[in-house]
């Protein structure tokens, strides 16, 4: 396998009322090594859980219903994670796929020190490493992320550092055992925007040095613009663009990212109206038979209601979900 | 009458901090060291800073949900301060806030009709028809159909709920609003929607607005002056986009360098600030900003620069840029 890691066809399913009710729908996904691959959608689009699915982190009653994803595994070979025994997952999750949560402040624990849980993370998959061990690699990894004060650091408790700090932490926790891809869920969107920049170059740095693939998940199209190769744009459970990142900024092909740019952008100029996507953002767990979009879309017509678009590539390596450029309807 | 409609000098909030079991105060958070700025008829002036830089305190001090340490508030002609809580109370129908979290901020047990009349019955003596004729009229401006009336917070989306508390601000023809961070709560694609409808409000009811934010584009779509606050204290204030093409202070310029682009070709490193915001119950010596600053020198971490008029903007700054 070429690639790091190949999601097909994934599809998450929750209860509501005890009926099935679909999030996520026809979910395909590929990193290749050394890329990123940044998720932009707005919240309910199914980002997150996409995520989480991965490393089987879906609350009940959330749960994967079909669909592959293909980890190429540096200990264990090829795997389907999905499908993982929650054996084998242990022996992956925080190790070769680390994960980089929203809020630093609510997921460290309060009650023991930054110390303590950055050797949890070791020990968890290094049983029989030395004390002094663990020391050093806590401070190597801290030293990576910038972090000053490194000894006074370790004996604090996160109430005592700043938001920051804390999220450089969960950064270091999540590094400290060298993993193969880092999935960040919206690492910056509790941080202001000097801070944000210092993290967003501190994680470009520690791609390049590490050489690790990153699914970098956000709302913001400045942050993917910044960080990003690949960009895979979700609207109500299904990706309805992806491309490079180059390609989806300069060339947008489906409606939404079309008003997502231009919102942003015609903040920018001058003008009595801001670009606006009419309508609202539809509540997760609401997969319709036709084009999601459709409501707020500024080209709608009557024919797309006959069925949901396919995802087709419209230019090389640039895929679209949208009966402007093609007339596949999914099956 | 003076041009200014609101007029806000030295302003200064401290919260005390209290220790031990007498609770003696131990010390003083400065969340607002020395704010002073007017606010024009009609004129949308903006704030804007970091989390923690005392912006939103700032907005409350002004109307008094918090009342300031010292300084002066001056609205259309009478000093706030100086106000019985009654008088206050009849000013707040002149000037309204619109609160940062809908989610938090409209009462989920009252449903929008409820929710726009109490400001209406607080202020006015009004029929219960007249009631009725002027929240129809609002709703219809905020895109609220009647028969969404009857239905209670939890029954919209985010941006329904702001439209609501938009509308609950300024259903008693206010002359001057403060919005709190308005849109931030919202969802990318729904902020532009409320800008707009804020923005058109504005314009139609002739309000003169402090606009309070993080988010630079948003400020400098929206504003014609904006005051940049660091650590309680502005930094530098003037027309929006004057400061937006050359920031002046050091500090104003990293902050807009940090804006991300949506330009991917454009993946400029920027001189990115190094460090972070300094606790304001333990401010640096001198100018707040000197610790973080790359053109700091010995005055900077000496003495606190005071807010001057130098090249058509007021700045704060010993060292300003060229």
């Amino acid at each position: 396998m070429q690639n790091l890691l190949e999601i097909k066809d994934l599809k998450i399913k929750t209860l509501r009322n005890k009926e099935e009710v679909m999030l996520l729908d026809k979910v395909s996904l590929n990193i290749a090594p050394g890329q990123c691959l940044g998720i932009v959608g707005e919240s309910g689009c199914g980002k997150s859980i996409t995520a989480n699915a991965l490393l089987k982190l879906l609350p009940y009653p959330l749960s994967v219903s079909s669909g592959k994803a293909m980890f190429n595994s540096p200990s264990l070979g090829t795997v389907d994670l999905l499908s993982l025994e929650e054996n084998a997952m242990r022996s992956i999750r925080g190790r070769e796929i680390a994960m980089i949560f929203q809020e630093p402040m609510t997921s460290l624990d309060p009650i023991f020190t930054i110390e303590r849980q950055m050797k949890e993370a070791l020990e968890f998959h290094h049983a029989h490493m030395h004390e002094k061990e663990k020391h050093d690699r806590c401070v190597e990894v801290l030293k990576q992320v910038n972090i000053p004060r490194i000894e006074q650091t370790l004996g604090s408790y996160p109430h005592q550092l700043s938001g920051g700090q804390l999220q450089r932490i969960m950064i270091a926790i999540a590094l400290i055992n060298t993993p193969t891809l880092l999935i960040a869920d919206e690492p910056t969107t509790a941080l202001d925007v000097t801070i944000q920049a210092q993290i967003l170059e501190l994680m470009n740095k520690l791609k390049h040095e590490q050489n690790a693939s990153v699914m970098f998940i956000t709302h913001d199209l400045g942050v993917i613009a910044e960080t990003s190769e690949q960009v895979a744009v979700f609207y109500s459970g299904h990706i309805v663009e992806e491309a490079s990142a180059e390609e989806l900024f300069y060339r947008p092909a489906h409606p939404y990212t079309e008003g997502l740019i231009k919102s942003i952008s015609s903040l920018n100029e001058k003008g009595n109206q801001l670009y606006s996507i009419p309508g609202n953002v539809p509540p997760g767990g609401e997969l319709k038979s036709y084009c999601h979009f459709l409501d707020r879309c500024k080209y709608a017509e009557d024919s797309c209601k006959r069925g949901l678009p396919k995802l087709v590539e419209v230019a090389p390596k640039h895929y679209c979900r949208c009966f402007r450029h093609s007339m596949e309807v999914e099956v | 009458m003076s041009e200014y409609l609101l007029t806000v000098k030295n302003l200064k909030t401290y919260f005390p901090i209290k220790e031990g079991l007498i609770k003696r105060t131990v010390g003083y958070v400065k969340a607002v060291e020395d704010v002073s700025f007017s606010v024009k008829q009609k004129q949308v002036y903006a704030i804007v800073g970091e989390s923690g830089c005392g912006k939103s305190t700032a907005g409350k001090s002004i109307v008094r949900l918090i009342e300031p340490t010292a300084g002066e508030v001056i609205f259309d002609g009478k000093t706030l301060s100086s106000l019985s809580d009654e008088e206050m109370r009849l000013k707040r129908r002149d000037m309204q806030f619109i609160f940062q979290n809908p989610y938090s901020s409209l009462n989920p047990r009252m449903n929008v009709y409820q929710l726009l009349s109490e400001p209406l019955k607080t202020h006015f003596n009004l029929t219960e028809n007249e009631v009725q004729l002027q929240i129809l009229e609002m709703i219809d401006k905020i895109g609220i159909t009647e028969d969404q009336l009857w239905r209670y917070p939890h029954q919209f989306s985010g941006g329904q709920k702001q439209r609501i508390s938009i509308a609950r601000a300024l259903i008693t023809k206010p002359r001057f609003v403060i919005a709190d961070e308005p849109v931030s709560a919202l969802d990318v694609s729904i902020q532009a929607q409320v800008l707009n409808l804020l923005i058109n409000l504005q314009k139609e009811m002739e309000l003169a607005m402090v606009f309070i934010s993080h988010d630079l584009n948003v400020v400098r779509f929206i504003s014609s002056e904006v005051a940049v606050m660091y650590l309680g204290s502005i930094m530098e204030s003037g027309s929006t986009d004057e400061i937006y093409q050359k920031p002046l202070h050091p500090y104003s310029k990293a902050l807009l360098d940090a804006v991300p682009n949506i330009d991917p070709l454009k993946k400029k490193r920027r001189s990115s600030l190094k460090g972070e915001v300094p606790n304001p119950a333990n401010p640096p010596q001198g100018c707040p900003f000197s610790p973080r600053c790359v053109r700091a020198d010995d005055i900077c971490r000496k003495e606190k620069p005071t807010l001057n008029f130098y090249k058509g903007r007021n700045i704060a700054c010993h060292n300003p840029l060229e």
